[in-house]
C-alpha cells in the first residue's frame, strides 16, 4: 500500500466513532496532563493504559499517541503563563515565554505555540508516513543478531544521550534490566526471582513501575518544595492574535524546529526534551534576532515548541517500523500492543495495516483537534491552573493508585508503585535518569530473546553478534558514542547546561 | 533546606548496587545455565549482574571523584515534615485498603493528606474528601467496573 492509499485507508478507519473519540479523549486528557504540574505525559499514559486495554489495539494506540502530543501542546501553557513547565520538554519555553507574558504578549505567544505544535506535528507525520514503511522493509532483513544489536546497542546509546555522567544513565538502566528478569523468562517460561509470589510470575507490572517512577516520585518532589501557588493571568480570546511581525518571525523557527525535532525523534533518548533544548540553542546561534532570545523573543518559544511536537511524532518511527521503543512513552505503547496480542516489529505494517495507517491518520485529525482545543479554549486550560494543590495532588495520587491496581487487581503492584516512587524520588534528587530504567524493563526480555535465538541459530558461535554489516555498524556507532562522541563537553555545547532529561 | 554531599550519596548508591549485584549473581547461578548453543535461564541474568557490577563501580568511581563541596539540597523543617507525612500516609493507605475497602480508606487518606497540604478547616476538608472519593468511586468502580477492594472487615 502506497502512502496516499494508506492515508485514505487510515482516514476511513479513523472516521469510526470509537477511534475519533479515542483521539479526542487522548488530546483532551493529554492537554490537561501537560497543563497540570505533578503528572507528566509518561505517568499520565501509564495510568490510563488499563483503560486502553478495553479498546481495540488501533483505538488504544490512537489514544496513547493523543495523550503524548497533547501533553506537548499543554506543557507550554504553564511555562508561558506562570514560568513553570507542565512537562520537561517545555522547560526551555519558560525562558522566553514568561518574559513575553510579562510584556503582555501571553495570548499571542500561546497562539504561536499552538500553531507551531500543529505545524511540527503535522509535517512530522508526513515523515513518519514516508519513512516508517521503508525502514520496516529494511527491518525484515534483520536477523536475531541485528535485532540484538539494535535493542542492546540502542539501550546503551540511550544511557549516554540522556546526558549527565556515565553512571547516572548506566546504573538505572541495569536496574531496569534486572527488574525485567523477574518472572517467567521469555524462552522456556521458567520462573526466576519470584520468591514464591505467584503475582510476580508475570513480572514487575510496567504500569506500577512507570507510575511510581514518574507519578508518585514527581508528586513527592512537588510536595517537598511546595510554595504559595502562582495564580496565572487571565487570557482573553481577543488577545490571542499575534501581530504580523510575530507571525513572520516565527516562520523560520517553525521550519528549523520541525526538521530538528524529526531527527531527534528517530534516535534513542528523551527525544522531545532534547529536541526542544537543541532547537533553542539553534535559534540562539542562527536567528536574525538572536540577541533578543532570553529577553522575550518569539523565536525562543516557536522553535522549541515546534521541535518537541515533531520529535514526539517521529519517535513513533522506531516503534512502528521495527517494534523497538527508544523512549519510555513508546515503550508503554509497545507494551499495550502486546497486551492486545499484536507483536510489534517490521511485519506490523504488513500484518496490521489498520494499526499503522489508523495511527498515522489519527495524528492529522488529533493535531487539528488540539489546535481547536488549545487556541479558542485556552481560558479553560488556564482555569485548571487555579485548582489548589491540596485538591489536585491527592486526586492525582488516588487516580494513580486506582489505575495501577486495576491492571491485575494486585496489592503487590501497589507495593511496587510505592517502592519505585520512593526510589524515583531519591534517584532524581541525585541526578540519575529514569528513562533508561523504564526502557530497560521493556527491552530486557527482547534483548534476552534475541541473544538466545542468536546463540541457538549459530550453534553457540558468539561471532554471529558482530559479523553482519548491520550489527557491525550499530556496535561501531555505540562504541563511538559511548567513548568519545558524546563527551560531557560536546553534550553541553549542543544542549546547554540545562539540557537534562528529568 | 538541609544538604547532603553528592559524593556520599553516590558512594552509598554504588555500594548498595554492588551488594545487590553480588546477591543477584549468586541467585542466578542457581538457575540452569544450559549450553552455549542452547543457553538456559541463567545466562542473561548473569550478564545483567556483571553489568550491574560495572555500573555500581562507575557510580562509586564518580562518587569518589566528586568534590566535597558539591551538595544536594534536601527538604528540611516544614518541607521535610510534609514529605515524610505523605510517605507515612501512603504506607497507611496501602495497609488499610484491603481491610477497610476503597471508599473508607481513600476518604481517610484524603482527609489526612489535605490537612497536611493545607490549612483548611476540618469540616471543609471532610466535604472535599468525601466528594473526591465518591466521584472516583462512581467513575472507576461503578462506570469502568474496576474491582477495587471492598474491605475484608466490612464484607461478611
Amino acid at each position: 500500500m502506497g502512502p496516499i492509499d494508506g492515508l485514505f485507508y487510515g482516514l476511513k478507519l479513523i472516521m469510526v466513532w470509537q477511534n475519533l473519540l479515542a483521539a479526542f479523549a487522548g488530546a483532551l486528557v493529554g492537554t490537561a496532563i501537560g497543563v497540570l504540574p505533578g503528572l507528566g505525559p509518561i505517568a499520565g499514559i501509564a495510568i490510563l493504559m488499563p483503560i486502553t486495554y478495553s479498546l481495540s489495539p488501533t483505538a488504544g494506540l490512537i489514544m496513547m499517541a493523543g495523550i503524548f502530543y497533547g501533553a506537548m501542546y499543554g506543557g507550554s501553557t504553564t511555562a508561558i503563563l506562570v514560568n513553570m513547565p507542565g512537562e520537561t520538554a517545555s522547560v526551555v519555553t519558560c525562558l522566553d515565554g514568561y518574559q513575553l507574558t510579562k510584556k503582555g504578549r501571553a495570548g499571542a505567544v500561546l497562539c504561536l505555540v499552538a500553531v507551531g505544535s500543529f505545524v511540527g506535528g503535522t509535517i512530522a507525520v508526513l515523515g513518519v508516513m514516508l519513512f516508517a514503511p521503508q525502514l520496516a522493509k529494511f527491518g525484515i532483513l534483520f536477523g536475531p543478531a541485528d535485532f540484538f544489536a539494535m535493542t542492546a546497542g540502542g539501550l546503551l546509546l540511550l544511557t549516554r544521550i540522556s546526558g549527565g555522567s556515565l553512571a547516572s544513565g548506566l546504573f538505572p538502566m541495569t536496574i531496569g534490566l534486572l527488574l525485567s528478569t523477574i518472572g517467567q523468562e521469555p524462552v522456556t517460561a521458567q520462573n526466576r526471582f519470584t520468591f514464591g509470589y505467584n503475582d510476580l510470575s508475570a513480572g514487575v507490572e510496567l504500569v506500577a513501575l512507570v507510575v511510581g517512577l514518574y507519578g508518585i516520585a514527581e508528586i513527592m518532589s512537588v510536595v517537598d518544595s511546595m510554595r504559595s501557588q502562582v495564580k496565572p493571568i487571565g487570557v482573553r480570546a481577543r488577545d490571542m492574535l499575534p501581530t504580523r511581525t510575530e507571525w513572520r518571525r516565527s516562520l523560520a523557527p517553525y521550519g528549523r524546529g520541525t526538521a530538528l525535532g524529526f531527527f531527534f525523534g528517530l534516535i534513542p533518548g528523551p527525544c522531545a526534551v532534547l529536541a526542544s533544548f537543541a532547537s533553542y540553542r539553534l535559534e540562539k546561534a542562527v536567528s536574525k534576532y538572536r540577541a533578543e532570545i532570553g529577553e522575550g523573543a518569539v523565536e525562543g518559544v516557536a522553535g522549541p515548541e515546534t521541535a518537541n511536537n515533531a520529535a514526539a511524532t517521529a519517535a513513533m518511527v522506531p516503534l512502528l517500523a521495527l517494534g523497538i521503543p527508544f523512549a519510555p512513552i513508546t515503550a508503554l505503547m509497545m507494551s499495550a500492543l502486546m497486551v492486545h496480542g499484536v507483536q510489534p516489529g517490521p511485519l506490523l505494517i504488513a500484518q496490521h495495516p489498520e494499526i499503522f495507517w489508523g495511527v498515522i491518520a489519527s495524528m492529522y485529525i488529533g493535531n487539528m483537534m488540539l489546535l481547536i482545543l488549545n487556541v479558542p479554549m485556552i481560558s479553560i486550560w488556564v482555569s485548571l491552573l487555579r485548582i489548589p494543590h491540596y485538591i489536585f495532588l491527592p486526586l492525582i495520587l488516588l487516580v494513580a493508585v486506582i489505575g495501577t491496581y486495576s491492571v491485575r487487581n494486585s496489592m503487590l503492584d501497589l507495593s511496587v508503585l510505592f517502592l519505585l516512587g520512593l526510589a524515583g524520588y531519591v534517584l532524581r534528587k541525585f541526578d540519575f535518569h529514569l528513562a533508561p530504567m523504564v526502557v530497560g524493563v521493556v527491552l530486557g526480555p527482547l534483548i534476552e530473546k534475541h541473544l538466545r535465538e542468536g546463540l541457538f541459530l549459530s550453534r553457540g558461535d558468539i561471532s554471529v553478534f558482530y559479523s553482519s554489516p548491520i550489527a557491525i555498524t550499530i556496535w561501531g556507532l555505540v562504541l563511538i558514542v559511548m567513548t568519545v562522541g558524546f563527551s560531557r563537553n560536546l553534550y553541553k555545547k549542543i544542549f546547554g547546561e540545562v539540557g537534562r532529561e528529568d | 533546606m538541609t544538604s547532603v554531599q553528592m559524593r556520599k550519596a553516590y558512594l552509598l548508591i554504588g555500594g548498595a548496587g554492588l551488594l545487590l549485584a553480588i546477591v543477584y549473581i549468586g541467585l542466578s547461578f542457581k538457575l540452569p545455565f544450559g549450553e552455549l548453543d542452547q543457553p538456559g535461564a541463567a545466562v542473561f541474568p548473569i550478564i545483567v549482574g556483571v553489568l550491574l557490577i560495572f555500573a555500581s563501580l562507575a557510580t562509586l568511581w564518580e562518587g569518589w571523584r566528586f568534590d566535597k563541596s558539591v551538595l544536594v539540597q534536601l527538604p528540611a523543617g516544614e518541607d521535610r515534615k510534609r514529605v515524610l507525612s505523605l510517605i507515612g500516609l501512603l504506607v497507611g493507605y496501602f495497609i488499610a485498603l484491603p481491610w477497610l475497602g476503597q471508599i473508607i480508606s481513600s476518604t481517610l487518606f484524603l482527609i489526612l493528606l489535605m490537612r497536611v497540604l493545607s490549612g483548611l478547616s476540618w469540616p471543609r476538608i471532610v466535604c472535599y474528601s468525601l466528594a473526591i472519593s465518591l466521584m472516583l468511586y462512581a467513575v472507576f468502580v461503578l462506570l469502568l467496573k474496576v474491582p477495587m477492594p471492598r474491605g475484608m472487615l466490612l464484607t461478611p
